[in-house]
């Protein structure tokens, strides 16, 4: 009570107009919270640099089919599996063979255009090739698009269902709230990679009917299954979050001020939300990308001949044998995996201490 | 706190009951039978097999044998007249049933012989990243700011970055290719051992390493920690007995999170290994459609985590007494 008592007084007009004026004036002069956290991630040099590697990651990615790369399916079964040849030994070399599964419109008119740029050239193997005489550069940007696609997609899901969830019970609150996070605490205390490979198995099974129905394949069921089960935190996160903007004096001051609620979401609630929204899907990135590589590394991910990150370990983990030690393709794709994961993590950390309020610690 | 706890444990025992039932119903519902093989068998073998693991009930009467120790079945124990070859079975009762794969072993039989190597695995992992991450923290923790903090922080970031199988990828090119100490893959020896707890205990140092971090960085600010200065404490014991208590709560709280987590990495860590571990197991009985055995360690692995997670509040609470169990908002 006596909150809301203090907060009306802070919101009652005063004479001084002219006193209001020059607070207002200087409210938006000085710059606003994304503002400041943008320059903080600046500022933070790792959190920048992250920043920077991902977007030229994103951009190879999406450019895939314009860049001179060799197919990443054309088998050449007759050859050993290559050693990684340095760039400057045989820049571009004659050889492509358009061999792509089922591409888009978009993607087929960018190899196109490719073809005609580049014509025959290609890149030499300078990460080497694979058992099967695949190259291994080819394959790791290719398989970016699969792991990154399955890693933003999945996240949408999770944004979606977890910041729904968590803003209903923590704007509903009392007995609603009470049953949601219940809910969200029994959904934590399961061993979910395997509540996951089994709903992955069993929509499997149903396959045929529903790719009949809904044209989908195995992965976009696994985009929805990772969602389904990967929002709880964002949920704790916002609702948490929302709970405190419930009770906050400047909310409370604003209404008493007679704003309604339309405005109060889109200023103060979204804004306050937002922030600690993006660290978290940062954070969740990573880890979606683990599990992805994690079941396709135990074949119930993404299929072949699609190459996805995952696909990529599994061949150098069947590379490890005695006979030869094919080591590029394990050093490769852990190191390309390895330093986008780092990379988002970073990015992350660097969000979290800009746009956290708590200072981060969970 | 006891009502507390049985509050938990109510809680515990009705998620593993709706996790059993969801996974039966999804499971049942699922086209394409165990028994649907590139060879298929005759109509009559097929009858039989069905009759065996009594596909041929009605769903209830399915789940029903089961879950509990009902007796349904036609060859019932003799004190309901039957002839004594079905005893009382079911998930109530710790049976959890024939797998559908191994004809001849139950999943009983699978679980007892597998779950001991996953068990020494993850132990190993969870210990070793215990002890390393605990070290590494308080190390990062006192030398704040200086290049072995910069040091350990980049490599705690690395190990989280790091898928587990990638880890294990240059474990064995190192330690058993360049140099080769240990054995590349298999199961027998404490040396079979070593490389895959490593491997699979990587990250979890990593994150305990951070988390020990922020904790001994919070406690070590507090008044406590300069009184027992003042006073004359020598620093070890400041550090270890005063500083470490408060420090090392937030990695016991992560440790029922992480216990779950090293169950997941085992999946991984044991195929690229090849031990014979449930991790394995539970991934051949998804890709065969084995049911029982993909039900059972479902349900089991839910109950571990469960009863870990109970295991962390209480030591939590025994650890700092401000927490009262009894007001849980």
């Amino acid at each position: 009570m006596s909150a809301r008592a203090s907060s009306a007084r802070a919101a009652t007009p005063h004479a001084s107009r002219s006193k209001d004026e020059a607070v207002l004036g200087a409210a938006l002069a000085s710059p606003g919270p994304w503002r400041r956290a943008w320059e903080d991630v600046r500022a933070n040099r790792a959190a920048f640099v992250a920043l920077v590697f991902l977007a030229v990651v994103a951009a190879l990615s999406l450019l895939a089919p314009l860049l001179p790369l060799p197919s990443p399916i054309a088998l050449r079964l007759a050859d050993e599996p290559l050693a990684p040849a340095a760039p400057w030994n045989g820049f571009l070399v004659p050889g492509f063979q358009p061999e792509y599964w089922d591409l888009g419109a978009i993607d087929r008119a960018l190899v196109a255009l490719r073809q005609w740029i580049f014509g025959d050239l290609q890149t030499g193997p300078w990460l080497g090739t694979d058992q099967k005489g695949r190259d291994l550069l080819a394959r790791i940007v290719w398989g970016s698009r699969t792991s990154l696609a399955v890693g933003l997609l999945a996240t949408m899901t999770s944004l979606v269902v977890g910041v729904t969830w968590g803003a209903v019970a923590g704007l509903a609150g009392g007995r609603v709230d009470q049953v949601l996070m219940r809910i969200v605490d029994a959904l934590y205390s399961l061993p979910f990679i395997f509540v996951v490979i089994f709903l992955i198995t069993v929509l499997d099974g149903w396959r045929e009917e529903l790719s009949g129905v809904l044209g989908l394949e195995r992965e976009s069921l696994f985009y929805v299954t990772i969602g389904l089960f990967y929002w709880l935190t964002m949920a704790r996160v916002v609702r948490g979050q929302v709970l405190q903007l419930r009770n906050a004096e400047f909310l409370a001051a604003s209404r008493l001020a007679g704003a309604r609620w339309p405005w109060l979401i889109r200023m103060h609630v979204l804004p306050n939300v937002l922030g600690i929204v993006l660290v978290y899907l940062t954070l969740s990135i990573p880890s979606i990308l683990l599990f992805e590589s994690f079941l396709s590394f135990l074949g119930l991910g993404i299929e072949a001949p699609k190459v996805s990150w995952g696909l990529l370990a599994v061949d150098g983990a069947d590379a490890i044998s005695p006979l030869g030690l094919d080591w590029w393709l394990v050093v490769w794709p852990s190191a390309a995996m390895g330093s986008v994961l780092l990379a988002l993590n970073v990015l992350g950390d660097g969000l979290r201490d800009a746009l956290d309020p708590k200072g981060g610690r969970e | 706190m006891t009502r507390f706890l049985l509050r938990r444990a109510a809680w515990a025992c009705l998620t593993i009951l709706a996790v059993a039932t969801l996974s039966f119903v999804l499971m049942r519902s699922v086209r394409g039978g165990p028994f649907d093989s590139e060879r298929r068998a005759s109509a009559a073998v097929e009858q039989n097999l069905r009759e065996r693991y009594h596909l041929d009930w009605p769903l209830w009467k399915q789940f029903a044998a089961y879950i509990g120790p009902f007796e349904l079945g036609a060859h019932r124990a003799e004190l309901l007249g039957g002839d004594g070859t079905d005893v009382f079975g079911g998930v109530l009762a710790g049976d959890l049933g024939p797998s559908l794969q191994y004809r001849d072993a139950s999943v009983n039989d699978i679980l007892a012989q597998s779950l001991p190597i996953s068990f020494a695995l993850g132990f190993l992992a969870l210990s070793w990243a215990l002890v390393v991450g605990v070290g590494a923290g308080i190390a990062s923790a006192l030398r704040r700011g200086t290049k072995i903090d910069v040091a350990l922080r980049l490599a705690a970031t690395t190990g989280i970055a790091l898928p587990n199988f990638a880890i294990a990828g240059f474990l064995v090119l190192l330690f058993a290719f360049v140099w080769p100490i240990l054995p590349v893959a298999g199961h027998g020896s404490w040396r079979h051992l070593v490389l895959p707890s490593l491997a699979l205990g990587a990250p979890f140092a990593a994150y305990i390493a951070r988390l020990t971090r922020s904790g001994m960085l919070e406690s070590l600010g507090q008044d406590c920690i300069r009184t027992a200065r003042a006073k004359g404490l020598p620093p070890r014991l400041v550090v270890l007995r005063h500083a470490l208590r408060g420090g090392i709560l937030p990695v016991v709280s992560y440790l029922g999170p992480a216990a779950a987590g090293v169950l997941t990495g085992s999946l991984v860590i044991e195929r690229v290994f090849a031990i014979p571990g449930t991790g394995s197991h539970f991934v051949n009985s998804a890709l065969n459609r084995d049911y029982t055995l993909a039900m059972g360690v479902t349900i089991l692995y839910t109950a571990l985590v469960c009863g870990l997670n109970l295991l962390v509040d209480v030591v939590y609470a025994a650890l700092d007494p401000r927490i009262a169990l009894e007001d849980e908002s």
